[in-house]
């Protein structure tokens, strides 16, 4: 080191503690401790302080998300531990037959991964067993297909996978959220070059299913539902799937970057618009003038 | 004692402990001392709320650090790209300060000298040469790269030295 960077680094070493004396020291100490009684007994203080971690913590997720997901995903799929990335779903079968079979796939093959490089694949395959559908339900929700859902979903795991193998993941406090952000930002940019943007379904489909029990009704009416999703604008399809998936307000608001009021409002202007689209979901004399 | 308790004399015990650093960070990026205080004990607080985590990791400051820098980033982002009108460029400043008063005012140079780099820089910067941190805790803090925190800290403090040049005492002698 030079003497100049020497000189410099002493200056500098002057303005990195605030030096605080003794008593003013003790005095803040008190103070602080005074707070983290309140922090206990106020869920309002609380509240505050957890959105503020929250904040923190996914803004991070973003970051990570945004900066190395799509760039690490070729050099994963030629890796030999990561066999789950073989298993891809053929384009040749169909939605059904790639969904059940696709999983199963997968599942089998996290079984075969090379243990020794792989530290703790119980914990991979239990979280990915548990979450798996419930981030396709989520990316569906928001607009995608089956077949995207499934690429972007798996893009998510094979990340959460990287990161249990760096040793990472423990340091992720809300993994559910982590993995459902991580798959929404690879459905918004997947690899490869640009795509043409999903608009917006003008009209929706004439519904002409019945309402019932049975396995047709249940999925013409969820068709009906994920239609009537797609049909919304970008930023309301997020806020509307995240609080399906049980997240609060400040976690949609810390995603789109909007304040926690504003995401409050779109929830509540995406439920009157789809309130008339799925009244006949909902109304039974609607439902009893169909089943006439 | 309750284990709640003991987390929060864990937490007050790193509170005593890097409290005066956190405000220097913040200090150093451009908060006034009022603004400083608050964004440290809420961070130190948000540690408190994960303190199962944060206790168990090697560094546990840098939990706070992290905190800390995104709740200054969020509530002063507006003030960066201006942070030179705010603090005009210290030789301009202190040129006529009597060099006799300069060991008193050097705070406020080196402080102001910091105000002129770009916010990466001055991150690593405080963090690294301020602050004392090692690479690898300067960029977990960043979430950028050892490699990136090198290259801003080396620019940073070749900015530095070149606003600070005309303090530099001289050699073998009284200052000019």
């Amino acid at each position: 080191m030079t003497e100049d960077e020497e000189l410099l680094i002493s200056s500098l070493r002057m303005l990195g503690d605030t030096a605080l004396g003794d008593a003013e020291l003790d005095r803040r100490v008190n103070k602080f401790k005074g707070a983290l009684r309140r922090l206990r007994d106020d869920p309002v203080e609380a509240a505050r302080i957890d959105a503020l971690v929250t904040d923190a913590e996914l803004l991070e997720m973003k970051r990570a998300s945004d900066s190395d997901k799509v760039q690490d995903w070729p050099r994963q799929a030629s890796g030999g531990g990561m066999m789950i990335s073989h298993a891809w779903p053929s384009a040749r079968q169909g939605p059904a037959q790639t969904a059940a079979a696709g999983h199963a796939t997968r599942v089998a093959a996290l079984s075969l991964a090379d243990v020794s490089t792989a530290p703790d694949v119980s914990e991979f395959r239990d979280f990915y067993l548990s979450d798996y559908q419930g981030v396709v339900r989520f990316l569906m929700r928001t607009g995608a297909s089956l077949g995207a859902a499934e690429d972007a979903a798996q893009e998510a795991f094979t990340e959460a996978w990287r990161r249990i193998r760096q040793g990472t993941w423990a340091d992720i406090i809300n993994q559910k959220t982590w993995v459902r952000m991580v798959a929404l930002n690879a459905y918004r940019h997947p690899p490869g070059p640009p795509q043409v943007p999903a608009w917006p379904v003008p009209n929706l489909p004439d519904y002409e299913g019945q309402h019932g029990d049975s396995h047709d009704d249940l999925t013409s009416q969820t068709s009906l539902v994920l239609d009537a999703l797609r049909s919304l604008p970008y930023d309301l399809q997020v806020v509307v799937a995240l609080r399906m998936e049980g997240f609060p307000a400040s976690v949609s608001a810390t995603y789109l970057g909007i304040t926690e009021q504003k995401a409050r409002n779109l929830l509540k202007r995406a439920r009157k618009i789809l309130a008339p689209q799925l009244e006949e979901l909902t109304t039974p004399e609607r439902r009893r003038d169909r089943d006439r | 004692m309750s284990l709640e308790e003991d987390y929060d004399d864990e937490a007050a015990d790193l509170y005593r402990k890097w409290l005066g650093r956190v405000q220097g960070f913040l200090i150093n990026m451009g908060c006034d001392q009022g603004l400083a205080e608050e964004i440290a004990d809420d961070a130190f607080l948000g540690a408190r709320r994960r303190w199962g985590h944060v206790r168990t990791l090697e560094a546990p400051e840098g939990y706070v650090f992290k905190i800390a820098r995104n709740e200054r980033s969020k509530r002063q982002k507006p003030h960066d790209s201006r942070a030179k009108d705010l603090h005009p460029d210290p030789p301009a400043v202190l040129r006529d300060v009597d060099h006799g008063a300069l060991g008193v005012a050097d705070r406020a140079i080196v402080r102001r000298a910091l105000q002129q780099l770009p916010v990466r820089q001055r991150e690593a910067v405080t963090l690294r040469d301020a602050i004392g941190l090692s690479e690898a805790g300067t960029a977990e803090i960043m979430e950028v790269s050892v490699g990136a925190v090198k290259r801003y800290t080396f620019e940073g403090r070749q900015s530095l030295r070149l606003q600070l040049a005309e303090f530099r005492p001289r050699r073998g002698g009284k200052d000019q």
